[in-house]
């Protein structure tokens, strides 16, 4: 036996992949082999040390297997694209005015007025640029929090819209599935039905003109079969009494001959 | 004669998907268990059945044999345990083995004191220490109680190159556990 396949019939033993003869006669074997038997000890204890090891509960599974529900993933970039370009505008000072009955728009800055000359004022103190900057800004803060929460309510209006749509035209689907499934019900089936019955009746007449032409030829065919048996009847029939008369004939002479002598 | 398994590959096959998700549902954790004994890692585990459900997924349809589907799923799964290891050694020089390095020095009733799941973290440890090709014939044969015939089948090697493997991976297992001083005495008391 060579290395192979004494490994190979120690784990057919450890693991109890053998016949009970074979198991039998292996034991009886390892009773001669002591050291064989010490091996199999360490593997099973091997094995007693791989049971030991627990079993984990995995995560949930994330193949996605469900349809898609939600927001499509086109309608996100376009609501991406709407809200860059909205920032654009707004980093680039977008104004629409009307002025003396028509429409301005502008970019960048606004046009100031000539400032009025001013009085030379004493310089304005730290403290009050501080709460001018701070109003300033949660003043723009809040049109930030505005502009952000009006687009989510118009994000949320598109997605029912959408749903909407979508909700008619499968309603529309199905409205226009069921006339054709009318139409086809009252129109079209009994049309059919009529065809059919008049196909029916045209194969049933040619079957039985086909019919009809095969028996006649059949009997035709009987016919000129049973002249032709008679023919060849009554010229055996002539045959035979022609060989009769023939024979006859033929034994007269031998016997007068005979007679002659 | 079908089996219950059997019809509800067929139905999963004909894109009936709350079969699929049963079928997924009954195989997920034993695939999610052997990638892990496999990397012991969670991740990579989660890594593994995720792309063999999504494999398994795309090519169900093209499965002509039910029977077969057993062995499919693990070939593929093993599969995906070798693509995985091959680019995580490519990124990682050396494995972590701080857990298995042998403490000949330090007495050994520390290790009366440990619990099942360190008993597991260290087993798990030392599979990793050997090589890959004994580590994936012990995860089927011990841990999935696959028959050598289905291993070999699912690794395209003959039975005896199986039964080799594991016999040369469990007498490694050995070795290192010892080094490690965990011995089934102290193990089992």
């Amino acid at each position: 036996m060579n290395n192979v396949d004494r490994q190979a019939q120690m784990m057919d033993y450890l693991y109890g992949e053998m016949t009970d003869q074979d198991r039998r006669e292996y034991e009886l074997w390892l009773d001669q082999n002591p050291s064989v038997r010490q091996e199999i000890e360490e593997m099973q204890t091997s094995r007693q040390w791989l049971a030991d090891v627990e079993t984990v509960q995995p995560s949930p599974l994330l193949v996605e297997l469900k349809p898609q529900t939600g927001i499509s993933r086109a309608w996100l970039y376009r609501a991406g694209a709407a809200a860059a370009v909205l920032l654009a505008l707004w980093m680039f000072n977008f104004q629409i005015r009307t002025d003396q009955g028509g429409v301005i728009l502008s970019f960048g800055n606004p046009v100031l007025q000539q400032p009025q000359p001013v009085e030379e004022t004493d310089a304005i103190p730290a403290a009050v640029w501080e709460k001018f900057l701070a109003e300033h800004q949660q003043k723009l803060e809040q049109q930030l929090l505005s502009m952000d929460s009006s687009w989510q309510n118009r994000m949320v209006a598109m997605q029912k819209e959408n749903k909407h749509q979508w909700q008619l035209i499968t309603n529309n689907q199905a409205h226009q599935v069921a006339q054709v499934k009318k139409e086809f019900t009252e129109q079209e089936l009994p049309r059919l039905a009529g065809l059919m019955q008049q196909l029916q009746i045209e194969q049933q007449e040619e079957l039985q003109l086909l019919l009809v032409e095969f028996w006649n030829t059949w009997q035709e065919t009987r016919q000129t079969d049973l002249e032709h048996i008679d023919f060849q009847m009554t010229n055996l029939y002539e045959d035979v009494e022609r060989n009769q008369q023939a024979s006859e004939a033929r034994v007269v002479n031998y016997i007068q001959n005979v007679a002659g002598r | 004669m079908e089996t219950p398994d059997h019809k509800l590959i067929r139905q999963a096959q004909s894109g009936n998907r709350s079969a699929l998700n049963q079928l997924f549902g009954q195989w997920y954790p034993r695939v999610y268990n052997m990638a892990f004994r496999y990397f012991h890692d969670e991740d990579l585990a989660a890594d593994v059945s995720q792309q063999t459900f999504v494999a398994i997924q795309k090519s169900l349809p093209q499965l002509r044999d039910p029977q077969a589907f057993k062995s499919w799923l693990f070939r593929t799964a093993i599969n995906c345990c070798h693509t995985l290891a091959r680019r995580r050694h490519r990124h990682q020089a050396s494995m972590e083995v701080i857990s298995l390095q042998p403490k000949r020095d330090q007495p050994v009733t520390p290790y009366q004191e440990l619990d099942r799941k360190e008993r597991s973290r260290i087993v798990l440890a030392a599979l990793q220490e050997i090589p890959e090709e004994q580590r994936e014939v012990i995860v089927m044969k011990e841990y999935e109680g696959l028959k050598f015939r289905e291993i070999a089948e699912i690794l395209q090697l003959s039975e005896n190159t199986v039964k080799s493997r594991l016999y040369y991976g469990l007498k490694a297992m050995r070795k290192l556990l010892e080094d490690c001083r965990l011995h089934k005495d102290l193990l089992y008391e």
